[in-house]
């Protein structure tokens, strides 16, 4: 089953869309800070935007940077929005549940269907991002590249402090897929499911800037996105990237968890 | 499974996940019995104590900044902060200030400050100097609270209830300044049970219900950190310089400081640097002869604020707790500062004046 789930996300054209699309701000910025050679301000702007000019293969960071607050977390609540509501808008989630196989399965199959997105579309950006850095913007300084911290960075530990990022990248939009799944088993209606999953992240984001939410501060799903900077910091700082791990850890089980909760007996008409 | 077992499973997991973090902030702290006095002590014999953490800080206190001499402080006293500690001693440490996008890194090492800026990329050397506005790593917890218990009286200090802080369980500590000149009403300081290392500081102005400024160790290892990780590995292709300081040549501007200034001693710590600090504890006033340069960016900076007192020769303003006050002394501008009134200060000025 989840083969089947994974076939039909591969084959989709709108995933490719989608993926396309998240890929063009990041392209659109690089063209043009290769033709204006005019970047942020240092500290101002989406992290190490202000860096690449100097050296092109911190591109993909600041790509990632790019999309993560926004772009990436709209397309997985998308996709992950469509994954049961989806089927059922369609009137084939009826013929799904038909076959021998339990809810619980399927459920599992369409989150997997879901991360495999993720890391899809998260590996398009950071692939794209390199890419576009060395032919618009120009390999690393042959000193080196220099850490937040002033130190320089070996290109081997660039390789995988990058591909940490990655993954942490990937781990903090769990979180986004298990409440757009939840969403999805909730509603017949895709777009509402994605919407429903866009809310809360906007919430998230306005009590993030609110003095008097600190003590939800901890328990927000936006509160740790942007701590994969805190890889590039010598000594790394590994305290928010765990909590931020955790974090997204948390959500999966509870969202996964409510949505198997209620899929598991839910009335299917269509 | 029934789906309402289903659904008390999910909340379980869910109150759980929520309430374990909340569970070990709240579990019940084993009261110290020591006295005011002990902890105090305890506080002031912790100053060699090596450790590493991160510290957030908290300021409240409303300064504009405008890019002038004063900027370094608005930000310490009006904003929040995240710093990475590495602390050997007085004498030698590193403090990060931690930004999404950057940082700033601060390290001592003897008679030296380096400062690193990421989105600057560079590097300045700087002498320390007693002549310097508050930084960083004034505000560590362990510097403002001995910064704040030097010379309190022992009937000034009374126990607070004890707290966990940092994971660790703290003794309770108040100050309250008897000094009717202060601007502090109060410090509530907890200092961790085993070392004496304060571990939060939160200090009140007069008649304020929030601190105007606290600072409290989030995250703390009490192993002692080597020399290696208080230095900063910096690469090759950064842009080096020299901070320049507050004051000109002759430090105390060719006055010599006196003994009292508006009923404050001076304190014993600035007689050796020939500099202007008196008073004790959160009563405290400095007197610093500026260069021109400096005072010329403060006194644009202090003049576009609207509660500014402008004499033409004087400008004088309170910040919350915080008095200043830019006077032009003989052929000399001087910044008299402190956590006193506004009339102390102005009073100071005037002394200074006499005695020039």
């Amino acid at each position: 089953m989840i083969r089947v789930e994974l076939w039909q996300l591969l084959r989709r054209p709108r995933t490719w869309i989608t993926i396309a699309a998240l890929n063009a701000l990041p392209a659109v910025v690089a063209v043009l800070l290769a033709l204006t050679d005019l970047g942020p301000r240092p500290g101002t702007g989406p992290p190490f935007l202000s860096a690449v000019l100097t050296d092109g293969t911190l591109f993909p960071l600041a790509a990632l940077g790019l999309v993560l607050p926004l772009f990436l977390p709209v397309a997985v609540a998308v996709v992950g929005g469509d994954a049961v509501a989806g089927e059922s808008q369609g009137g084939t989630l009826r013929y799904l549940l038909v076959r021998p196989v339990p809810r619980a399965r399927l459920l599992v199959a369409k989150l997997v269907s879901v991360v495999a997105f993720v890391v899809l579309a998260t590996l398009a950006v950071a692939v794209v991002g390199y890419v576009l850095g060395l032919l618009l913007l120009g390999d690393a300084p042959v000193t080196g590249t220099v850490s937040v911290s002033g130190s320089t960075l070996t290109p081997e530990q660039m390789y995988v402090r990058t591909a940490m990022t990655f993954v942490y990248v990937v781990l903090c939009m769990l979180g986004v897929a298990a409440i757009a799944l939840f969403f999805s088993t909730l509603t017949e209606s895709s777009v509402g499911a994605a919407l429903g999953t866009i809310g809360l992240l906007i919430a998230s984001t306005v009590l993030l800037g609110l003095d008097a939410a600190e003590p939800l501060e901890p328990y927000l799903m936006t509160r740790h996105w942007l701590a994969f900077v805190d890889l590039f910091r010598d000594p790394i700082r590994w305290g928010d990237v765990v909590d931020g791990t955790l974090t997204q850890l948390a959500y999966l089980v509870v969202f996964a968890g409510a949505a198997w909760a209620n899929f598991a007996t839910k009335d299917v008409a269509r | 499974m029934v789906p309402a077992a289903r659904w008390l499973l999910v909340l379980a997991v869910a109150v759980g996940l929520v309430g374990a973090p909340v569970l070990v902030r709240a579990w019940p702290v084993e009261p110290s019995d020591a006295s005011p006095v002990e902890v105090a002590e305890a506080v002031r014999a912790s100053a060699g104590t090596g450790w590493s953490g991160e510290v957030r800080s908290q300021g409240s206190v409303e300064i504009p900044q405008s890019d002038a001499t004063l900027d370094g402080v608005a930000r310490l006293l009006g904003e929040s902060s995240t710093l990475r500690v590495w602390w050997r001693s007085p004498e030698e440490y590193r403090v990060d200030r931690v930004r999404p996008s950057g940082e700033t890194d601060l390290v001592r090492a003897g008679d030296v400050t380096l400062r690193w800026r990421y989105e600057g990329n560079r590097v300045t050397f700087t002498p320390v100097s007693t002549l310097r506005l508050p930084d960083d790593p004034d505000v560590v917890p362990l510097a403002l609270a001995r910064r704040m218990l030097a010379g309190a009286d022992d009937d000034e200090l009374t126990r607070l209830p004890d707290d966990r802080v940092a994971g660790r369980p703290a003794a309770g500590l108040r100050l309250a300044p008897a000094d009717p000149r202060s601007t502090i009403d109060r410090v509530d300081l907890w200092a961790d049970h085993a070392s004496g290392l304060p571990l939060r500081v939160e200090v009140y102005a007069d008649d304020e219900a929030a601190p105007a400024l606290a600072s409290e160790v989030t995250d703390l290892d009490l192993r002692r950190p080597t020399a290696r990780e208080t230095a900063l590995d910096l690469g090759d292709g950064l842009e080096y310089g020299r901070g320049v300081g507050l004051g000109g040549p002759g430090r105390a501007g060719g006055i010599t400081p006196p003994e009292r200034l508006a009923g404050l001693p001076r304190r014993e710590e600035s007689r050796e640097s020939g500099l202007g600090v008196y008073g004790r504890g959160p009563t405290a006033l400095a007197a610093l002869p500026l260069r021109d340069s400096v005072a010329r960016g403060l006194r644009d900076q202090l003049r576009q604020v609207r509660a500014t007192r402008d004499t033409g020769s004087r400008l004088a303003v309170a910040f919350g707790p915080l008095s200043v006050v830019l006077a032009r002394i003989g052929d000399r501008a001087y910044l008299l500062v402190g956590t006193v009134t506004l009339p102390t200060v102005d009073r100071a000025a005037d002394e200074l004046e006499e005695a020039a």
